[in-house]
């Protein structure tokens, strides 16, 4: 019994020392615990540290991405980025310039914040003093240093000083390269960002790191604004380029004229010649023909009052004029006086018409669209190319009365008349032309057709192209269609070719018809 | 194995067959520990081998239902460790299928190192499908934690081991049948 209880007692006496060793051991744990807990505490604190300064950096950086690409000019984004670096570094003075090809400074910007304008100090830091203190710089040196290095880091200016007795004031400077621009001759430019701080406690190294990182997206965005900058110039100067070319085309369109008023001249001249010839002809008989009428009317030279009185007298006056009369044949002479005179008239009057269509036609600085009626430009362009198809053409119109459009009398001419000399140059040995001009539905209809040599399908696709032409050099100008074609278009008309081989060419030109504009 | 597991044996042991036993174990077996648990350390597996295998010889039980014992004698000690949402479970069934996904995570938030098993599932209504792998091969302490759990739940089950690690598998389906 009593062992059972001694065995007993030695059991829980161990088990109170085992139980004593685990507080122990469990005490010792807790310390442990507790002083991991206190010093993962600690790192969390440091932890949060970081990430709300890196928070910083970050929402640095998205703040210039995102500015960056909205600025309109390398010059504004520059200046941006300056401003948000020295708020961001706070004690610190942004500046930006470029080394050029020959070593000098340019585009020199400077930027501080508004605290730093009140430091004594930085005060007086302003561009002028930092253009002066760059002039003293060696360049040349420094770009080579710069270019080496390919990366932010703390410049010795003073080593680069040309003249060394020069004080340079007391700063420390941190210089990022941006960008290089190599040319062909292997010169470079090199942008370079630099900040200046007064003193050495300012300078927060992971702040110009950050920076530092953004500098490859920086040269992106100023390769892409300048390249944008330069596009822009390219589309102003195309625009300039457009509009010189539409007074051009405007001149061509005028020497177009021109030169089918040239080529229509001779025909034009022979239309004026030949009325010209038998009016002067005409004129030339009557001369005759006055001259007879004189000596008709002569006896009347010699009448006094005595022959008059005298019955012998007038007896021989009238015998006299009755002789007179007869043999010079005064009833004709004046019958056919009326005759000249009548074709004369005419004559001088075709003279008079083919000069009053050549004005229109000639015209050159009106081009606005008045109301015109169809018919008579037809018929006005027909006389005008009259003589070139005097012979072997048989012309055959089918004009309908009172086919007004909206349009400009002399361009609509010079159109007809190209379409004319056309058909009669595809029907080198004559043919037949056909115009036609109808009225329906609201529109006027067109149509030019002959029975020429036709237009090659692949030429089909080029007539209108400017300077193409089938004919000879020196020929044709390969202008005609084209400016038909724009001077068409500027009268909303459409046009359709059809064309076939050997059997000819139609052109059908469609208006809309003129309405009267009531109020 | 944690601490805990010592503990609870410990006092499994004494409040049966008292604290002499529990002492003589210890004294015979002769641990690293020198029987001193904490509840949070680790302790190697092979101490639990020896005492089991101590009480099996001191007490003539098969090592299976002593474990098994133990484990029915476990559960309502770790049941009041359970998470909110594991403690309010229906029924046995859907304790049983958070033991994986919700019990242990939570015990391995705790204890990091912790040495569990895992546990993959085959509901079939009628019968539950706990597919168990460890290298500890404490398969019976299984068994005697889900009869544990049942009688928490009064629900009746009926428990057995289609195929077992103890006799050569890779590992032991534990097929519960509920009535
Ligand atoms: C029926 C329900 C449960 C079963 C079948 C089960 C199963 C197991 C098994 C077999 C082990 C031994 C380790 C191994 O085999 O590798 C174990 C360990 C453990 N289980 Fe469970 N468990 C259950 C419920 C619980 C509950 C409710 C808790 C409480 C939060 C819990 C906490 C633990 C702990 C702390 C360990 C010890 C880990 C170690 O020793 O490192 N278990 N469990």
């Amino acid at each position: 019994m009593s062992d059972c209880k001694d065995e007993l007692i030695a059991a829980l006496e161990r088990s109170l020392g085992r139980e004593r060793q685990a507080r122990k051991i469990s005490e010792v744990q807790l310390e442990v615990y507790s002083r991991d807990i206190y010093e993962s505490n600690v790192q969390l604190k440091a932890q949060t540290k970081e990430v709300s300064y890196k928070q910083k950096h970050l929402a640095f950086l998205t703040g210039l991405a995102e500015n960056i690409w909205q600025l309109e000019t390398p010059q504004a984004l520059l200046e941006n980025y300056l401003k948000e670096c020295c708020t961001f570094l706070s004690h610190s003075v942004a500046t930006f310039f470029e080394i050029n090809k020959s070593n000098q400074v340019s585009q020199l910007i400077l930027k501080k914040t508004e605290d730093i304008a009140q430091h004594p100090f930085y005060a007086t830091f302003d561009i002028a003093t930092l253009s002066h203190m760059l002039q003293k710089i060696d360049m040349k040196a420094l770009k080579r240093h710069l270019i080496k290095k390919d990366s932010g880091h703390y410049v010795e200016l003073s080593a680069y000083l040309k003249d060394t007795h020069y004080c340079l004031p007391n700063l420390h400077v941190h210089m990022q390269p941006i960008y290089r621009n190599v040319d062909q001759a292997d010169e470079d430019n090199l942008g370079v960002m630099c900040f200046f701080y007064q003193s050495h406690n300012d300078i927060k190294e992971l702040k110009l790191q950050t920076i530092n990182t953004f500098r490859p997206t920086l040269a992106l965005a100023l390769q892409r604004k300048r390249a944008e900058y330069s596009m822009r110039n390219k589309v102003l100067e195309l625009e300039k380029a457009n509009n010189n070319l539409t007074t051009l085309q405007a001149h061509l369109v005028e020497s177009e004229k021109l030169a089918s008023l040239g080529l229509l001249s001779a025909g034009i001249a022979h239309e004026i010649n030949n009325p010209l010839g038998f009016v002067m002809s005409n004129l030339d008989t009557m001369q005759d023909y006055l001259t007879d009428l004189h000596t008709a009317i002569s006896p009347l030279d010699s009448i006094t009052p005595e022959t008059l009185n005298s019955p012998d007298g007038a007896y021989n006056l009238a015998l006299a004029l009755k002789q007179l009369n007869d043999s010079l044949e005064v009833p004709y002479l004046l019958k056919d006086s009326q005759e000249i005179l009548d074709s004369s008239l005419t004559g001088l009057h075709r003279v008079k018409e083919i000069v009053a269509d050549l004005r229109v036609f000639s015209r050159m600085d009106n081009h606005a669209l008045v109301k015109v009626d169809l018919e008579s430009v037809i018929s006005r362009s027909l006389n005008m190319v009259s003589n070139e198809l005097k012979y072997e053409y048989h012309v055959e119109t089918a004009l309908n009365k009172d086919c007004y459009i909206l349009g400009n009398d002399g361009q609509l001419q010079q159109v007809f008349i190209n379409l004319f000399m056309n058909a009669k140059h595809s029907m080198e040995a004559g043919g037949k032309l056909k115009i036609s001009c109808v009225s329906h539905d609201e529109r006027v209809v067109v149509c030019v057709e002959d029975n020429g040599h036709g237009i090659k399908e692949k030429d089909l696709k080029e007539i209108f192209t400017p300077f193409f032409t089938t004919k000879a050099p020196g020929k044709g100008t390969g202008l005609g269609l084209s400016i038909s074609y724009s001077i068409l278009q500027e009268h909303h008309a459409e046009i359709e070719v059809k064309s076939e081989i050997g059997k000819g060419t139609t052109f059908t030109l469609t208006f809309a018809v003129y309405y009267e504009q009531r109020c | 194995m944690k601490g805990i597991v010592f503990n609870q044996l410990q006092e499994f042991v004494e409040s049966e067959h008292g604290i002499v036993l529990w002492d003589k174990a210890l004294t015979a077996c002769d641990l690293p520990s020198q029987g001193v648990y904490v509840s949070t350390m680790n302790y190697d597996d092979s101490e639990l081998q020896g005492l089991v295998g101590f009480f099996c010889n001191h007490l003539s039980v098969d090592a299976p239902t002593l474990v098994r014992a133990f484990g029915e004698y476990l559960f309502p000690r770790l049941f009041v460790m359970a998470p909110d949402q594991a403690k309010e479970a229906k029924n046995l069934k859907a304790f049983l299928l958070m033991i994986e996904d919700i019990i242990h995570v939570e015990v391995r938030k705790l204890y990091p190192d912790a040495s569990l098993p895992e546990f993959d599932y085959q509901d079939n209504n009628q019968d539950l499908l706990m597919l168990y792998r460890s290298p500890r091969k404490l398969c019976h302490l299984s068994e005697g934690l889900i009869k544990g759990a049942a009688t928490h739940y009064q629900e009746k089950v009926s428990i057995k081991q289609t195929c077992c690690m103890h006799h050569g598998a890779d590992h032991c389906a534990i097929e519960i049948t509920f009535s």
